[in-house]
Order: structure tokens, then sequence, then C-alpha cells
């Protein structure tokens, strides 16, 4: 198994086992799943972009 | 597989190194800095295009730098491994798709197939969280790494930010802690603030407050309370201006310091007159002082000579004679200075009078300050400051009465205006009261504002921080279910390599605590289980049980990626004696025979060994093995094919142009090889030499007489063995020195012994099981390992 397949399956994992916890939301798994489908989860300032963006958009819908 | 591998300008290969391997295995033998490394250095460039021990050594250690042979720059290396399909991986071109190379390429093996001597003892020795890290080489953890070492970094932003949010929240907690003096942090809520503002605004008979939001209207009543109790700021000034009219009141007059003057001096009018010219007291004292303590004997204006004593005694009497007017004269000096003193003290306060006037602008105050600056400025003039210069006026300068009365009219006006006591305590609480009231406001503002902030920021932080300790805890999951995937194997090798040892049970692993990870080996040794295999084994055993480790790693790898069948291991048995490197060897060929092997050593025992053990295993078809003759700076390593000594020999003796005296020596080493082995197989008492460098006839006695009491092995064998007796002194002669009793000894005389030489190999080595017979039981029975050769005392020679 290459390095990225045990990324992903690990990323897998995780967002089964949070998606599970009553304090997760979906929304949030959704941001690491596009960070690492765009090559980008490596990335701390964009990792730190989105994360903002999603808490900004959930404060701005609730 | 690997078909052939080309290395230039790499470590230390210099000039094109071609290696074919015809998809073989390759067995490389080299001395230390023979440039073995540097080959299996080549393949993982080739292969990974990195070369992991030189860029992840240090920073000062890089791959462009240290990667080209010293006379080379990066560019000029040029490093090719082509495959069973032709495909090639190169640092210079990319595969195509669809080829071995290709998918070699794209499978990022990273180096779990290459194992150096260095990595054995390193990820056994270390502690548990540098062994993970070791380890992890091994491991697909390069991207997981990345990408947790980035949310870490979130993490700490956003618990950094959360820190300094919490910070400045309690910042302006502790301002409105330190305005309504409550008296700790904790206690600082809103139903605390509420009751200490509605309390306090009470006294001002202020309605009570009931949200914060009120607190700027709150503030209004609060000033429209202090307007309506009168100005503090001008009832302070007042106060000031009354204490220091108090002061001057109770001031006696400088008319009476002056006055002092006057009539000391009237009194001694006279003897101020007379003396005034012709005395000075001090310039006397002096003089005599002078006279005393120089001794001198000259007059210090004509340098006369002087009678001294006369001189000093004359000087005293005058001194004595006017007594009376130097204490006049002192007693001026004390009063002029008491008054001007005085007059000082009166001058400050005038200052001090006229700036509070600036504020209450009052004439009469101003009136005042200028009789007081006209009377000090007429004191000024008229007391004169000098006793010699003394003009004795009779009226005594007057100080006006006039500043009294008018200091005390002025104290009476002002004392009407002073607000009340109780209403200045109240002013002042109130004005106190709207300063806290202004501090808990802003801090309010502030801190709502910040708590809405530090509520989202906050959500940041969780989502990170839960993402983050959840994706370790699955990646260590992972990891430890890798871990006890390969513990079958791990165990299988390792008593493979140490079937006959109580010892194994190894288990890796993964510590909760360590967030990155640690990685903890237990083993047992004899009746101990679970331990740090650190406390009891060796350093054999732990570089087996590393490697062990790693060869558990590859299988598992292999079983996933099919087109992984290539395993080098780099100078990996050193520490391992004779006995189990044979096992580890037999294991590594039997367990990945389908594989393509690349073993590199510097032990010229293990390597021979090695050459041995590949016959059981398909021999030259499978196996190609690799000698660096030699090695040097300009060059690199300059490989040699090596086969066995007895290939070599008989290659020797088969050949027409083979010299006699090499053919001599050849056949002596060859013996003294079958000589040693024989020594340990058959037990033979010899004794010991430095280094075990034994010779010939340190061995052959021993073994020839031993061999003779072995009747059936004489018996069929005579021939032989005494031929080689009487014929071993050839290898001294012949194959050591120049002499001309050795030229005397003709090739076929040599040729003989050599036939004789190989014939005794054969008659004591299986070719079959490779081994030398050895002693079967106490009655010096001799057989090889699969008993093909069978020598028995008293019985026949038996060919099974």
């Amino acid at each position: 198994m290459d390095d990225k397949s045990f990324v992903a399956e690990i990323l897998k994992k995780t967002i089964e086992k949070l998606n599970s916890q009553q304090d997760w939301s979906d929304e949030y798994s959704g941001i690491f799943k596009d960070l690492f489908e765009q090559g980008k989860y490596d990335n701390q300032e964009e990792i730190y972009r989105s994360i903002r963006q999603v808490i900004k958009n959930h404060d701005k819908k609730y | 597989m690997i078909r052939s591998i080309n290395i230039e300008n790499l470590r230390g290969i210099r000039f094109n190194t071609n290696i074919d391997l015809d998809n073989k295995s390759l067995i490389i033998f080299g001395e230390n800095g023979k440039g073995k490394s540097s080959i299996v250095d080549g393949i993982e460039y080739a292969i990974t295009g990195d070369i992991k021990h030189i860029s992840s050594t240090c920073r000062e250690v890089s791959l462009k730098k240290h990667a080209p042979h010293i006379y080379a720059d990066f560019q000029e290396i040029k490093v090719e491994v082509e495959f069973s399909d032709g495909s090639v991986l190169s640092n210079y071109k990319e595969p195509e798709k669809g080829t071995l190379a290709y998918r070699i390429r794209n499978s990022k093996l990273g180096n779990i197939n290459i194992l150096r001597r260095s990595q054995l003892l390193d990820a056994i020795s270390a502690q548990p969280k540098e062994r993970y890290d070791l380890l992890k080489q091994f491991l697909p953890l390069a991207e997981i790494t990345k990408f947790e070492n980035a949310l870490k970094g979130v993490v700490d932003k956003f618990q950094g930010e959360v820190n300094n949010l919490k910070t400045e929240i309690e910042n302006h907690m502790r301002n409105i802690q330190a305005a309504l003096d409550i008296k700790d942090l904790g206690s600082v809520t809103s139903d605390n603030i509420f009751s200490i503002l509605v309390n306090r605004g009470k006294q001002f008979n202020i309605e009570d407050i009931k949200d914060f939001k009120e607190i700027p209207e709150y503030i209004k009543k609060v000033d429209n309370y202090i307007e309506c109790m009168g100005n503090i700021n001008r009832d302070v000034i007042i106060r000031n201006f009354l204490n220091l009219l108090n002061e001057l009141i109770d001031k006696k007059s400088p008319e009476l310091f002056a006055k002092a003057i006057y009539d000391n001096i009237n009194t001694k009018l006279d003897l101020v007159q007379k003396k005034k010219v012709v005395f000075y007291e001090e310039f006397l004292t002096t003089g005599i002082q002078w006279l005393q303590e120089e001794n001198k004997s000259l007059c210090p204006f004509c340098e006369s000579p002087i009678d001294v004593p006369s001189v000093i005694e004359r000087v005293k009497k005058r001194i004595n004679e006017n007594s009376e007017y130097s204490t006049l004269k002192k007693e001026f000096q004390r009063d002029y200075s008491i008054l001007q003193s005085e007059l000082k003290w009166w001058e400050d306060n005038l200052d001090k009078i006229r700036n509070i006037n600036k504020k209450i602008n009052d004439e009469n105050i101003e009136n005042l300050c200028k009789t007081i600056e006209d009377d000090i400025e007429n004191f000024k003039k008229l007391v004169p400051n000098s006793i010699q210069e003394i003009i004795i006026v009779k009226n005594l300068p007057n100080w006006n009465e006039s500043i009294y009365k008018n200091a005390i009219h002025l104290k009476n006006e002002y004392s009407n205006k002073v607000l009340p006591k109780d209403a200045v305590l109240l002013l002042n609480e109130a004005i106190k009261f709207k300063n806290d009231l202004k501090i808990v406001y802003d801090n309010i503002v502030h801190i709502n504002k910040k708590t809405k902030e530090n509520t989202l920021l906050n959500k940041k932080y969780k989502i990170a921080k839960q993402f983050y300790e959840e994706l370790v805890r699955q990646r260590k999951n992972s990891v430890q279910e890798i871990y006890d995937e390969i513990k079958n194997d791990i165990n299988s090798y390792y008593s493979s390599m140490h079937f006959e040892e109580d010892i194994g049970d190894i288990d890796l692993k993964i510590k909760d605590s360590s967030s990155k990870g640690s990685v903890i080996i237990e083993a047992s040794f004899y009746e101990k289980s679970g331990e740090d295999p650190r406390a009891y084994y060796s350093e054999s055993h732990l570089d087996t049980l590393g490697l062990a480790i790693f060869l558990a790693l590859y299988k598992r790898e292999c079983s996933k990626n099919k087109d992984l069948r290539l395993l080098i291991l780099d100078d990996v048995l050193t520490s391992v004696d004779a006995a189990h490197r044979i096992n580890i060897i037999n294991l590594i060929f039997s367990e990945f025979k389908e594989h393509q092997l690349i073993i590199t050593t510097h032990d010229i025992v293990l390597y021979k060994e090695i050459l041995e053990l590949e016959k059981l295993y398909g021999g030259n078809n499978k196996y190609r093995n690799i000698e660096i003759c030699e090695w040097t700076k300009d060059r690199g390593p300059i490989l040699d094919d090596t086969k066995s000594e007895i290939e070599k020999l008989r290659e020797h003796l088969t050949n027409p142009h083979t010299d006699k005296n090499i053919l001599a020596s050849a056949t002596g080493t060859f013996l003294e090889l079958v000589l040693c082995k024989l020594r340990y197989s058959l037990e033979l008492s010899i004794p010991a030499k430095y280094q075990d460098k034994y010779t010939i006839v340190d061995i052959w006695d021993n073994l020839y007489s031993k061999l003779k009491k072995n009747k059936e092995f004489y018996r069929l064998n005579s021939k032989v063995l005494d031929s080689i007796n009487v014929s071993k002194f050839i290898r001294n002669i012949s194959g050591c020195h120049y002499n001309e009793w050795a030229q005397g000894v003709s090739k076929d005389e040599i040729k003989q012994f050599t036939n004789n030489v190989i014939r005794f190999y054969e008659i004591v080595y299986c070719s079959i099981c490779n081994s030398f017979i050895k002693k079967s039981n106490d009655n010096e029975d001799y057989q090889c390992n699969c008993s093909r050769l069978q020598y028995n005392k008293k019985d026949q020679l038996l060919i099974s």
C-alpha cells in the first residue's frame, strides 16, 4: 500500500468515526474530504482557511 | 526483476559500472570502503529518486551535494535499472506507462525493500518514540505524517488564538475587578457586578440599574448629581488656598528677625566702626595655623627671618583683644541667615498663592500678594548683608501689618465658600462611581465582543483538535494492525534464525500516550516474557530481531504489491555468528526464493558460505556473484565475477597456460580452507593460534592421524590421503617461495597434487547438502548433513 492510499484509508476511518459522534457535523468532515481530494491535506494554511470558512458559513446559516 | 544496473558518478562510483543480472539474485563481496553500498545507493536512487540515508541524515548533508562522486556534479549522475520487461527506471527519464518500471516508480515503495546495517540496531536500541520514527521508514507513513503535521499546526494556531482571546477577556475582567474592588477574579460575575453597582447607586438616590446597556444613561444621571452638588474642583482649590492662608497668618513677621540684627549691631556700633577695616580674624587664625603646621621661619610676605613663636604669640594676643568684635560678627551672620530664610518662605508662598489665584481670579488676593512682594523687596534693600559695610539706618524697615489683616479677611471670606465635608465625600464618591461605571461599561462591551469571538474560535479549535486526535488514533490503530498482521511472520522468522533457543514471542505495540507514536518491543527470554529485548538480548540477537521485523514488513508489503520482488540487504549480518547466519541465509533463500535478492557483505567467510548455500537454491542459474577486487578514488569499484574456490582451482588445473607456481599456490590456499573447515567439523585438537592463522602443517598432521584411525575412511581414501601427506611440501616450495628446488618440481607433479586435493575435497564435502563431514557420535564416525557421505569407524562407506 502506498503512502497516499494509507492516508485515504485512515481519513475514511476517521470520518466514519467522527460522523457517528453527536457533536460532529458532516460539513466538518467535508472540509477534510475536499482537501484530500484537492491534494491540499498537507497544507496548514488551506486547512486553517477551510475551517474558518465552514464556521463562518455555519454562523451565517444559524 | 532487475535485468541490469548501470551506475555512473554516484557516491564511490566514478566510471560506468554495469552489472548484468539477467533477473538473477546478486551477491556482492567487497571489503569496507570498496563501493558495495554505492551500488545499493545507485539502485535506490534509480527506483525511488532518493537515497534516504543521505537525504535524511541532517541539514548539512544533502543529496545534491553528497550524492555525486567527489569529482562529479549532481547533473553528471547517471543511474539506470532495467527490468525484466525491458523498461528502465533512471534519474533522467520517466518510464513508459504500463511498464514494470512505471508501476514500480508510481507505487511509491519508499525504501521498504532496502535494509542497511545501520538501520538494524538503531531501530531496536532506540527509545520507543525514536523507534517509531525508524520503523516508520518501512511503513507508508510519509503522507499521513505531513497531514498530521499540518493539522497539528492548525490546532496549535487556533489554540494560540483562543489563549490570546482568553487572556484579553481575563484582563478586561481584572479591570472590572479592580474598579469594583472585587476580591477574586472568579467573583467577577454579572450578578455581582449588578449588585455592587446598584448598592453604590443607592447613596446618590439614583434608581436601580437593570441592564448593562443602561450604563451610559446611568453615567449621565451620576453626572447630574455631581453638577447639582457643586464644583468639587474649585472646592479643592479653595481648601488649598485656605491652608496657605493659615500658614501665612501663623508665620512671624520678618521684622522681628531684622530687629534682632539691628538691636545687636546698634548696641555695639562703636566696636563695629573701629574694627571694620583692620581686623580680619579668619586671616589671622589661618596665618597661625600656617606658621605652626609648615614649621616656617620666614615671613610669608617679605621672606625675612622671623621669630615664629613670638609672632604667633602676638597674633593670638590680637585675636584675644578683638574677641568681642568677632562674636558680634558671627551673631550677625547667624541672624542674617535666619532673616533670609524667612524671606524665602514668603517668596515661595507668594508664588503658590498667585498660582491659586489664576484659577480663583480674586483682586484682593492679588493685592495681598503685591503687598507681600513689596515688603520682601524692601527688606532685601534695607537690611545690610555684611557687618563690614554696615551703615546703620536708624529706622528699621517695617513689615506691613495689613498683610496679616488681609489674610485673615480672605480666610474668613473663603471659609464660607468651601463645601460641607460630607458633601465632598459624597461628591468624590460620585465621581469615582462615574469613573468606575465607565470602566465597567467599556470592559463589558469588550468582554461581550470577545466572548462572541471566542465562541466561534473555540468551535474552530474543537473541529481541528477533534479531527487531529481522531486521525492520530486511527493512524495508530492502522499501524498497530500492521504490526499485528506481521507478528506471526516476525516470530516465525526469528525462530528460524534461532531455532534451538528459548527466545522470541516478539510483539510490537504502539503506545497510546505519545501523540506522534511510540513503539514498544516485547519479547521473551527463557522464563522471562513480555520484556524489552534490549534488557537481555545480545547485539547479534537484536540485529536479527531487527532483521526479522524488516523481513516481515517486507513480506507484508509484497503481498499487497505484486511488482515488489526485490529485497536488498546491505551488510546486515556483520554481528551474527557463523551458525546463525547460515540459518538466516537459508531462511532468506527459502522464504524469498521467488524474489530477486541483492545481498552485500564485507565478510569473506560469510560470502563463501553464501556461495555454498546458493547451490541448494538454484546455483548459477539463480545467483550472480560479484567480488569487488579493488576500489580507487578515480575509477570506483573494480568488479569481478567470483566462482567458488573449487571452481577457480579446477579452472587453473584445466587451463594449459596456468603457471605451475600459481597452481601450487591456489591448491595450497584451497587445502588450507578445507583444513580449517574440517578442524571444526571433526573437532580436531589443534593448539590455538593468534587470529586463527593456521597453515597446512598446523592442521594436517593431526587430521591425517585422525582420519587414518577411521578404518573405512582410510581404506577407501588412503591413496589420496597418503599422496597429499607426501606432496604437501609442494605448497611451500612452489606455491610460496622462489628457490632452485622448487624449480625442480614439475608441473605434472603439481597437477597431481592439485588432483589429490580436489579428490580429498570431494570425499570430505557433500555437494548435495553443502556440508563437510563431521563427527556423528563419540565413536569417531563421520558423516555429512544429509548422510550421503558416511564413514563409520568399523563399517563400510555407505553412499545412499
